[in-house]
């Protein structure tokens, strides 16, 4: 399809999420320039409808579109939260992306970031089939380390840079894209191991770490059982809040 | 003795700055190296300024200088540019950077930023016997030959690894950075030393320069003249183009991988589910299902120690059996041989230096004193208060702060002074106010704690409950409306756990006793000037002058008897000596147990010692002080007066 078209069609969209599709305001954030001979060979292809004052997208409009706009927020999330680029290069490259991504490319990017459901400046992501597959499949999915259960084990995919300072916290913690964590506590405050170290931390910081799950920590093989201590502790530091009871105690047997 | 970074730049002697990450021994091997005795503990943040002292049989006028830890060079936090400033400001210096053995990643990344100064250094790896016990393996014969300069181990706390160490001073080295830039950075540093040509600045200052270190430029600005420094402005401003990341991340990264790399090929962990009581504990302590408990636990005990044993078991034996049995009788026997009555009044009589004075500040306040800063070092050296803040950071969230804040807040149990200080530790104005003006207001410090336990002693169990329950509260409420009130923003709660550790009884044992000969040095003189002035007072009758100017106020206000004046004259000097004048009316039986409840309260939201205001004035600034202090003044009579009235009430209704 013509650029110039999608880019259109795009305009469109973020005109209608805020439901005002008039011509002008469509003209107003559209990227490319556009007249209404465009317009019209745009509605030859049943792409829109419009007429002196608005425009309308058609089904199949509205499908392209809903493409494109997901392309184009999901490369953004990918810059900025993922590869950390901010400002003109991001914008440039972003608007390079939604036109060059093809479909399984953009399926792998949204399953690594973990289907996110808004860019970052906080619109919407329209849902691809992935997202819909992904949230009966939650092992495939990326989560946010707050989502977790405690002895969990993640492996952090990336961290959404709220704050400069903030990431340069984590960063000299060791927490950094590619550390293995597992979550040790949740309440009253987030608790994770890495790296030999315990790191309490706020909700509001674990909200914006993401990472893939590890297997969870292996659990006691049935057969080995009986070699173990009748009671005690077990699973590493990784098991809920330190303690577990085995099993009950077995009875001496009298004879 | 606090330090400032112009104190450092004497040539003639050679320091060595101990650096390295929060937590890992600096102040323990300041201590053991300069056979010093500065504030040690198990938590970040323990230190929050510099020392400095000659190393203990160093010869040739050696000198060591310890410094607040800090996790990065590139941060704006005070007491991690304290560190920065001493580096660049001194000439002849070397590092010793202190590395945490069951740590050793985030270490070694930090000591890849330090060499970037050029700086002879030696790397002493700390704690070892923790590392040990979590059964991390370090090949420190591998580690010397990669990084190519000295290294020692050591147990600091325990002695172990320290004369080594002060023989390997010697042989200190400027390591070769192996951190591996990219070009564009590489082609910066070039063309910067180009620029500076024969003014040699480390690279250490040209790459802190990038990420628009405020030092550096300030030390540029110094070193060269206008047009190099504008050049530099330039090469930094187009290096800074060639990437899209920032670039201050981007170098800790070059760090963290260099430092994963070196720890990749020295360390080996092997695996283990072998867990020590004391992490099970540690575990357990932070839950708060198990956590709770083990608090109220540790406040039982604290009671029964200091309560019991220190302000019941010892008082009455120093105070009643030595002080009131042998030496006052003595006393008054003595006095009689001079002939003045007042001199008589003076020594032994009602506000007489010996009776009150002594009897007070040695009788009283030192046995007490004794048993909570034994108690309290224990809590201390346990690693135990991190788990508090743990614990209790969504209480500190509503109150303007994050868990961070028990840290100063029970610090200021011990001394308000110092808890003053430690404010530092937390991240924003914001929450260094609403701490200060919680711990001006309402926490009691130890020696205030003391005298308020002793009198206490006497009291129906209820009155505990009633005073600290009213203080706890108050505290809460007050900070949740000072959050509300107060501008600024709260910081976000990141704290690293230490491990706990069985505390060594007997270096804290001869810490509280020396703790406490340190206050008595410095209260003892206080404690009979005031007595002094408040029997001059009475003597020329100023008392009853006093007595009746605030009887308004005292008496028909808050409702107090009106000695309670000398009370708070004494209290005005200093917050303990106000009770301990407090008990000798009480002994006298002017005071009911109510009186007594209203005037501990007041005491304790009234201001403190004339030390923590002038530290406030120092930390916060004069304005914050003035409203600080006129505000607890005022809230205090306030809060006298609605207790004094709800507790009559009370009485009047037969509850209590």
């Amino acid at each position: 399809m013509n650029k110039v078209f999608e880019e259109i069609l795009e305009a469109i969209w973020m005109c209608e999420e805020q439901d005002k599709n008039t011509k002008e305001g469509i003209r107003e954030i559209c990227h490319a320039k556009f007249e209404d001979n465009i317009l019209e060979s745009m509605q030859k292809k049943e792409l829109i409808a419009f007429n002196d004052s608005y425009i309308y997208m058609t089904g199949k409009g509205k499908e392209s579109a809903r493409g494109l706009i997901r392309r184009k927020r999901l490369g953004e999330v990918l810059l900025e939260h993922v590869l950390n680029i901010k400002g003109d290069k991001a914008d440039r490259a972003v608007c390079e992306f939604e036109h060059a991504v093809i479909p399984e490319v953009e399926e792998s990017i949204c399953i690594l970031l973990g289907h996110p459901t808004e860019c970052p400046h906080g619109n919407k992501i329209p849902e691809g089939t992935c997202c819909i597959e992904g949230k009966n499949n939650i092992d495939k999915k990326v989560d946010c380390i707050a989502n977790l259960e405690i002895g969990e084990k993640i492996k952090i995919a990336y961290i959404k840079p709220e704050s400069h300072d903030r990431l340069h916290k984590l960063l000299n913690l060791g927490i950094k894209p590619g550390t293995i964590i597992d979550i040790h506590q949740k309440k009253p405050t987030l608790i994770i191991r890495c790296d030999n170290c315990e790191i309490a931390m706020d909700s509001d910081i674990a909200n914006n770490i993401y990472g893939w799950r590890k297997e969870t920590l292996p659990s006691q093989p049935v057969g080995e059982k009986d070699t173990q201590p009748a009671r005690g502790y077990s699973g590493g530091l990784g098991r809920g809040w330190g303690f577990r009871w085995k099993g009950k105690r077995k009875r001496r047997q009298v004879k | 003795m606090e330090l400032r970074a112009e104190d450092f730049s004497d040539n003639s002697k050679s320091n060595y700055i101990l650096i390295g990450n929060v937590n890992t021994g600096k102040s323990t091997i300041f201590n053991k190296l300069c056979h010093k005795n500065i504030k040690e503990g198990n938590y970040p943040g323990t230190t929050v300024s510099t020392s400095l002292s000659p190393i203990f049989g160093g010869g040739n006028g050696r000198f060591l200088i310890d410094t607040p830890g800090s996790n990065t060079i590139y941060a704006e936090n005070e007491d991690e540019l304290i560190s920065k400033q001493i580096i660049l400001d001194s000439k002849t210096q070397y590092i010793i950077f202190v590395a945490d053995a069951k740590n050793l990643k985030r270490s070694l990344s930090l000591y890849f930023h330090y060499i970037e100064y050029g700086l002879p250094i030696i790397l002493n790896i700390n704690m070892m016997d923790e590392a040990i016990a979590r059964s991390i393996d370090i090949d420190v014969e591998k580690l010397q030959q990669i990084l190519d300069i000295e290294i020692n181990t050591s147990v600091a706390i325990e002695g172990g690894g320290i004369s080594s160490l002060k023989k390997k001073l010697g042989n200190v080295k400027i390591p070769e950075s192996t951190v591996k830039y990219p070009e564009f950075i590489r082609n910066y540093l070039k063309l910067g030393n180009g620029i500076l040509g024969n003014l040699t600045v480390s690279r250490g200052i040209l790459l802190s320069s990038l990420t628009d270190d405020k030092l550096s430029w300030e030390y540029l600005k110094k070193k060269c003249d206008s047009n190099t420094f504008s050049e530099m402005e330039n090469l930094t401003a187009q290096t800074k183009k060639q990437t899209i990341k920032e670039i201050d991340l981007l170098l800790v990264s070059f760090y963290i991988e260099e430092a994963e790399r070196v720890y990749n090929e020295v360390v080996r962990v092997r695996p283990t589910t072998k867990i020590s009581f004391m992490d099970k504990l540690g575990i357990w302590s932070r839950n708060p299902l198990t956590g709770i408990p083990i608090a109220m636990i540790i406040i039982v005990l604290m009671f029964l120690f200091v309560g019991r044993f220190g302000a019941e078991y010892l008082v009455g034996l120093i105070e009643g059996d030595i002080f009131g049995g042998i030496i006052i009788p003595y006393g008054e026997k003595l006095c009689k041989f001079v002939p003045y009555e007042i001199f008589s009044r003076a020594i032994v009589g009602e506000f007489g230096l010996l009776s009150v004075g002594l009897g007070l500040a040695i009788g009283i306040v030192m046995p007490v004193l004794l048993t909570f800063y034994f108690f309290y070092g224990i809590i201390e050296s346990s690693g135990y208060m991190p788990r508090l803040a743990i614990l209790f950071n969504n209480v500190f969230r509503k109150m303007g702060m994050s868990g961070k804040g028990v840290l100063p807040l029970m610090m200021g149990f011990s001394c308000i002074t110092m808890a003053i200080l430690t404010t530092r530790v937390l991240d924003t104005t914001k929450e260094r106010n609403i701490a200060t003006f919680l711990l001006i207001l309402g926490i009691p410090c130890a020696p205030l704690l003391s005298v308020m336990l002793v009198l206490l002693a006497d009291m129906p169990l209820w009155s505990y409950f009633f005073i600290f329950g009213f203080i706890a509260s108050q505290i809460l409420l007050i900070g949740y409306l000072t959050n509300k009130l107060f501008p600024g923003k709260q910081s976000e709660f990141i704290m690293e756990m230490v491990p706990l550790r069985i505390p060594r009884m007997k270096s804290i044992f001869i810490n509280s006793i020396r703790r406490t000969y340190l206050f008595l040095g410095e209260a003892i003189p206080i404690f009979l000037l005031a007595t002094f002035i408040v029997f001059f007072l009475d003597e020329i009758g100023g008392l009853t002058v006093i007595e009746d100017l605030t009887k308004p106020i005292l008496s028909d206000f808050v409702g107090l008897p009106k000695e309670s004046v000398d009370v708070f004259l004494m209290s005005i000097i200093r917050r303990e000596a106000g009770v301990a004048v407090l008990t000798q009316f009480v002994e006298k039986g002017i005071f009911t147990n109510i009186h007594v409840i209203v005037n501990l309260l007041l005491i304790t939201f009234l201001m403190p010692c004339i030390n923590a205001i002038l530290v406030i004035v120092k930390e916060r600034g004069t304005k914050v002080a003035v409203g600080i202090c006129s505000f607890a003044l005022t809230y205090a009579i306030l809060i006298g007066a609605l207790v004094n009235r709800f507790l009559l009430f009370l009485q009047k209704s037969g509850i209590i």
